[in-house]
């Protein structure tokens, strides 16, 4: 019988011959016997389930690049909520006597040699108008004349003359001067003071990015503006995740009219110029908020004061405009996820929509709530920095890096690096929290990846 | 066709009237006055500038009278910074200045940023796309102010040997003075644009009819430019709108950095200035042109992909 249901194959097809494999009669009866107890336990496997957050940790363990982009965001945070700690300067606190130091100095028996050459130099200058007169008057006397006045004056003139000469012929580059006395830069700044003070063995603080025009120290700024710029960033974040969660998953839940009117609403916002706006309300509230804070004591009065009311009307006027976003990201998710089993179980089970949404939608689209978030923070501090720039963000005297670089912008090409390092600091900031965005979007969802 | 269209406009006529609604309000929620700068003003002269200009009157009246003339298509005259001077005429003036900026850098932006983004996803995973990434996400981590300083200190002075362009911008001194101020608003919006165009191609090069049209022996050239950017164009259409818009109104901050007389840096001064017509007048001029760019986006869908059909409802 197997004998007549076996096909006939040619014998130069490349078909593997499956007969062979399919021989049934090779197996005996011991495979077909029940599997033991000890058998059936060797296939469950011992091993802790993974959950979603430890899974989506390895695979973000995997990305170098979103590591080091934590790294950096955690240095960064230390650097800002530490750093000011460690540091004996405040950011307001003007040194006398520091003022534009650079981000290097000379060491003081450099500065010493250097101010002994060039007073050498300029030794050989004309003698003073005072004693020019006092010698001319010497040899009238001893000619037994008196000096006329108009002979004086004469003499004032040619002085006059000589010192302009020898002001714009005989001035000394100190530049040139260090590199022919091979005077060389050592970091951080120190202002003449603070050297005869470190010589004297007291310990000064370096100012490693150098002092501004009224003396402040740099770095201390630095430190108080990228704090400002984080908490302007995640303030601005999380309240754009509230208004947004919760705007999203109400029109998604809902849908069919209230879904269409809270939609068209989300469309009249996308076309709003929101920097224009954004503009206006951060103006607008800055000193609604002041003489809130102003009027009276009590806990939220407190809070907005500690936090200050510039950096509260930023992100608030952050959060009024960019909620849209995430608001639809989460109806999106939300319109998908209410059509599965569960949803329907819990509305069968008696749940109200409240309940259904916090306990069973929104925590299945944590992964997109997550990275959305993460992503808006990075622009919040864009914005943040733009604001201030153009002068309505942080006021003064509190730094922020977009102010930072404003101010230095006078003096942009003597004091370069006051504009280079707030800068810098900024684009580090900004770049190390996009890449960490990324990589926490191809970590929690892995279907994005690109 | 004909009802999308009209509820496309009525759409547009709500939104300018809620933006105009906000816009004076919260304007008004700012404290100051646009006479803080007047010469000692005594009581009688500020009262009767008010009375002059409206100004004495509730606030919910005055916005009443400033849409009634909105209708009529009075945007009021400046208070205070080319006094007495018609809003409409110096947004008609700065607007241009501005224009001609924001789309010089906003071609170069989309010229080089869209073949960056396909030589990328083309050249996917090899050191070509690597770099391109690189440059692309330091692109959209740095302002524009960052940007413009940067070109400030290197190439307009900074380095002495180095002094290519002017600092300050000045239309009659030739296009010297267009490159900075273009390359700087240009930057974020290439680097936006590349990184959207590949991974917008990167997705369109693994369906199935990339796979067709090579099968059927086409050229790299014609596979990418003909049949895989054309899918991959509707993301980055969808941005370009409102940045059109915005560039060409003015980047705030280049046009600040570069003293460039256009509307962006006008509309700054204005608020510091209280000047309330012309804050006004630039919010309502910006929010249609983004309504029309908008509009202009969604006829631009259809353009590259025939399939989308505008009335019938997209989510």
């Amino acid at each position: 019988m197997a004998r007549e249901k076996k096909i006939k194959r040619c014998p130069v097809s490349l078909q593997p011959d499956i007969e062979s494999m399919l021989d049934l009669n090779s197996l005996t009866t011991a495979d077909f016997e029940p599997a033991s107890q000890s058998e059936k336990e060797d296939f469950i496997q011992e091993r802790a389930s993974v959950s979603y957050w430890k899974d989506a940790w390895r695979r973000l363990k995997q990305n170098t690049v979103a590591m080091v982009a934590l790294a950096v965001v955690i240095f960064l945070f230390l650097f800002a909520f530490v750093g000011p700690y460690l540091m004996p300067y405040g950011y307001d606190e003007f040194n006398k006597g520091a003022e534009n130091l650079h981000p290097y100095h000379y060491a003081l028996e450099d500065q010493n040699r250097l101010d002994a050459e060039i007073a050498a130099r300029t030794q050989t200058e004309v003698l003073s108008v005072d004693e020019m007169i006092a010698k001319a008057e010497e040899e009238a006397a001893a000619r037994g004349e008196k000096l006329s006045n108009v002979d004086k004056a004469k003499i004032r003139a040619q002085a006059k003359v000589s010192t302009q000469n020898t002001d714009s012929s005989e001035e000394i580059d100190p530049e040139v001067l260090r590199k022919e006395l091979g005077i060389k830069r050592r970091i951080f700044g120190y202002s003449k003071g603070e050297l005869e003070r470190k010589a004297a063995g007291e310990s000064v603080f370096p100012h490693v990015f150098g002092t501004d025009m009224y003396g402040r120290d740099i770095l201390v700024r630095v430190m108080y503006g990228a704090r400002v710029s984080m908490s302007v960033g995640i303030c601005a974040a999380l309240l754009v995740l509230l208004i947004g969660a919760v705007y999203g998953s109400i029109s998604g839940y809902c849908g069919g009219k209230v879904d269409a009117v809270m939609q068209r609403i989300v469309e009249l916002i996308y076309s709003v110029p929101e920097m224009l706006v954004v503009l206006l309300i951060a103006t607008a509230l800055k000193p609604i908020l002041t003489e809130y804070v102003n009027s009276g004591s009590g806990p939220l009065k407190s809070f907005v004061g500690i936090l200050g009311p510039n950096l509260i009307s930023l992100f608030i006027a952050f959060g009024m405009l960019y909620w849209v976003t995430m608001s639809r990201i989460i109806r999106g998710q939300v319109l998908q996820l209410k059509e599965q089993e569960y949803v329907t179980a819990a509305r069968a089970l008696g749940a109200s929509g409240g309940r259904i949404i916090r306990n069973h939608l929104l925590p299945n689209c944590i992964g997109q709530i997550v990275v959305t978030t993460c992503l808006q923070i990075p622009s919040a501090i864009f914005l943040e920095s733009f604001l201030s720039y153009l002068g309505v963000g942080v006021s003064a005297p509190l730094p922020s890096l977009g102010s930072m670089a404003t101010d230095a912008l006078s003096g942009m090409y003597t004091y370069t690096y006051r504009l280079i390092i707030p800068a810098a600091v900024l684009s580090t900031m900004i770049l190390a929290f996009n890449l960490f965005g990324d990589g926490l979007r191809d970590a929690l969802d892995p279907k994005l990846k690109k | 066709m004909g009802k999308y269209f009209a509820k496309r406009l009525g759409m547009a006529v709500v939104t300018i009237f809620l933006v105009t609604c906000i816009t004076f309000l919260l304007m008004n929620a700012v404290p100051g006055s646009p006479w803080l700068s007047e010469k000692n003003p005594s009581e009688a002269t500020l009262a009767a500038l008010n009375a002059k200009y409206g100004l004495d009157k509730p606030v919910i009246v005055q916005l009443g009278i400033y849409l009634k003339n909105l209708l009529r298509g009075d945007f009021g005259v400046s208070l205070k910074m080319q006094k007495n001077r018609a809003v409409m005429n110096i947004i008609l003036e700065m607007f241009p200045v501005s224009a001609k900026v924001g789309a010089l850098a906003l071609s170069w932006a989309v010229l080089v940023g869209v073949p960056l983004g396909c030589l990328a996803a083309f050249k996917r995973g090899k050191l070509t796309d690597s770099i391109l990434r690189v440059v692309c996400t330091l692109g959209i981590s740095t302002p524009s102010f960052v940007v413009a300083s940067i070109l400030l200190v290197t190439l307009a002075g900074g380095i002495a040997s180095l002094k290519l362009f002017p600092t300050i911008f000045d239309p009659a001194a030739g296009w010297r003075s267009y490159v900075l101020p273009c390359f700087a608003l240009g930057f974020y919006p290439m680097c936006y644009t590349a990184r959207q165009t590949r991974s917008a191609m990167l997705d369109s090069l693994n369906q199935e009819y990339i796979k067709t049209a090579r099968a059927k022996g086409l050229k790299n050239s014609k596979i990418i430019f003909k049949h895989a950017l054309r899918n991959a164009l509707i993301p980055v259409i969808t941005y370009l709108g409102p940045q059109v818009a915005f560039t060409l109104c003015g980047g705030f901050v280049v046009e600040s950095v570069f003293s460039i007389p256009g509307l962006g840096r006008y509309f700054v001064q204005s608020i510091q200035n209280r000047d309330y017509p012309v804050i006004m007048g630039t919010t309502i001029f910006l929010a249609t042109f983004i309504i029309l760019m908008n509009a202009v986006v969604d006829l631009l869908y259809k353009v590259a992909d025939p399939r989308i059909h505008l009335t019938k409802g997209g989510k």
